[in-house]
């Protein structure tokens, strides 16, 4: 390395430190996101200063990308908070779970829709804990074990992270990569075939053993054929905010329609399933999902050139000046960093489909009168300490940038492991999400890591950059926060150890095969992409 | 330490004052925000200060507030 500080062991050590301390408080102090977060800022800050020659100006303008950053995610994490709090204030997404729970009465076929499909469809709206917290607690009064409905929920929905919350963690990557979407995000889409297909096997593993892995070898290969390529055909037409949402959505869909073939039909109905059809009537799905339907219908609109370019001028961004430590280390001048476009951000779409949801549950008179301010508090208090734990840790994660401390890691993991890179990649995006119980975190953390280990080994930035958000996503589902969640909702709480000893295998297994599948493509497939 | 009127037990400043200091960090981080952009842009010392001041403070409410 030419610019920067000298690569030494020392220098690595002290390179790694905010993330040590990050992962060292999490792990054995038991602190959450924002006081981790908090303490990997200052020691982040201090070793900028005194260590990689960073000045007040630098840092200050490192501070300030990273707050661009944030408030680019954060408003998409409160837009979806805030739908996703009005939509159950309205008690729609109880109809939307009921029916869901009505498709079939296969058992192997219940838990795969529910864990695998439909806790990825609310990882689409919602995110940040939600399809654990609403999915688990159903599935525990259909009758599935509380560690079961918990550990099904968090390896299920897994592949959904994303491109789920309306694509924050697919936001981030780029924002932290410069990677654009319409390159990043079909790769993306490729490499997440494989957990796709891997996460319905172990949710029938979790549930029933071998004995349900082949019985459910057909309704997983045909689910994971239209999930995948539904994953891939809403980055290509540019609506990636959706490859969770849709997929997951006819996901459920399809395994709907294999529950009425000869292989998986079942033709008892329950007492149950006839007292909750009569309890649903007073809202049906279709208008339970209008608030949905609204933001698809909304998000394909804003894709169509005419109309993007009617809003194009509405973009606010900030332009930072190109800068340089004491050692060298060149920072480059950006324009309109982290640009928010009115009509391209999902944040505006999120609260437009919120207030049409208003408008047309107040035609038909079912809106609760103090729905939206309850929301409101609702999504304030949710998202607070979140937010606090993004803020920290995305300055943490620019000020690592900005000073030369992520592509000084990089190269001694270049260095360290060589050729073999590709096949740890995806660990570190689980590592990432492991700490931060966020796609999104760990994409912040690890995604210029990812993209300076792979100019320095002369590989695709755009696989490794990629492999890590696949890896973040299916380290989600062995996140304390998520397990904490899921055994919280299901009645196992101080039994974390227990839902995570089930999620941990399979977690680990699909993270191996997403980096041999990463190995092959950026060494052997697709050597020449950039 | 104050005293829980219900149980009469000790509870802990942090503890009681968490929500409004956790929102006032949230604020402070915004607040900072623009004294960093302009006080780094511009090369002001006053606003780089002041930005970091804020940050410092923002910072230190999740460490001596949140579990």
């Amino acid at each position: 390395m030419d610019k920067g500080i000298t690569l030494t062991f020392l220098n690595w050590i002290l390179a790694f430190l905010p993330i040590l301390v990050l992962l060292f408080t999490i792990l054995f102090f038991k602190w959450g996101a924002p006081k981790s977060g908090a303490i990997s800022w200052f020691v982040a800050m201090l070793l900028g200063l005194f260590v990689f020659g960073a000045d007040g100006r630098l840092l200050a303008l490192a501070n300030s990308k990273g707050l661009s950053l944030a408030l680019y995610v954060l408003l998409i994490i409160w837009g979806a908070v805030f739908l996703y709090n009005v939509v159950e204030k309205i008690g729609a997404i109880q109809v939307i779970g009921n029916t869901m729970t009505k498709v079939t009465e296969d058992r192997l076929l219940q838990c795969l829709l529910m864990a695998w499909c439909f806790s990825s469809f609310m990882q689409g709206i919602a995110g940040f804990g939600v399809p654990v917290a609403v999915v688990a607690p159903i599935m525990l009064v259909m009758g599935f074990p509380p560690a079961v409905a918990a550990a099904t929920c968090l390896v299920g929905h897994s592949w959904s992270i994303s491109f789920g919350s309306m694509g924050s963690s697919y936001y981030t990557i780029q924002l932290v990569t410069k990677i654009p979407g319409e390159i990043i995000g079909p790769w993306m889409a490729f490499l997440f075939v494989l957990p796709i297909i891997a996460t319905g096997f172990s949710v029938a593993h979790i549930y029933g053993g071998m004995a349900a892995v082949r019985r459910g070898i057909p309704v997983i290969v045909i689910t994971t054929a239209v999930m995948g390529a539904m994953m891939w055909f809403m980055n290509y037409i540019g609506s990636a905010q959706l490859a969770t949402l849709i997929p997951a959505l006819l996901g459920c869909a399809t395994i709907a329609v294999m529950s009425r073939t000869a292989l998986y039909r079942v033709d008892k109905i329950s007492d149950q399933q006839s007292t909750e059809q009569s309890t649903l009537k007073a809202l049906g799905f279709h208008q339970a999902f209008v608030p949905y339907y609204i933001l698809i219908a909304l998000s394909i609109m804003s894709q169509i050139k005419g109309i993007s370019a009617i809003f194009a001028p509405f973009t606010w961004g900030l332009d930072f000046p190109a800068m340089k430590t004491a050692f060298g280390y060149a920072v480059n001048a950006e324009k309109l960093y982290s640009r928010i476009n009115i009509l391209s951000h999902p944040a505006p779409l999120l609260v437009v489909s919120a207030f049409l949801a208003y408008v047309v549950f107040s035609a038909t008179g079912r809106w609760k009168a103090g729905t939206a301010v309850s929301a409101l508090k609702s999504t304030f208090n949710q998202c607070i300490p979140t937010s606090i734990g993004i803020l920290t840790m995305v300055m943490m994660a620019l000020i690592m940038n900005d000073t030369g401390m992520t592509s000084l890691l990089a190269l001694g993991m270049a260095n360290a492991t060589g050729t073999l890179f590709p096949i740890i990649s995806p660990l570190i995006g689980v590592l990432g999400a492991f700490l931060t119980g966020s796609n999104t975190n760990s994409n912040v953390m690890f995604g210029g890591l990812q993209i300076a280990t792979a100019k320095v080994l002369g590989i695709s930035s755009v696989i490794m950059a990629a492999a890590q958000s696949v890896g973040g996503s299916v380290g989600c589902s062995i996140a304390p926060a998520k397990v904490l969640i899921g055994t919280a909702t299901t009645g196992l709480d101080g039994r974390e150890s227990e839902v995570m000893n089930r999620t941990l295998p399979y977690c680990l297994l699909i993270t191996l095969l997403v980096g041999i599948n990463a190995w092959i493509f950026a060494y052997v497939l697709f050597r020449d992409l950039p | 330490m104050t005293a829980d009127t219900a149980n009469n037990k000790p509870v802990p400043w942090g503890k009681k004052y968490r929500t409004p200091l956790m929102n006032a960090s949230f604020v402070a981080f915004w607040l900072g925000f623009p004294l960093a952009y302009i006080g780094g842009t511009q090369n002001n010392s006053l606003f780089i200060n002041a930005a970091f001041l804020l940050f410092t403070l923002a910072c230190l409410v999740p460490l001596v507030t949140k579990k």
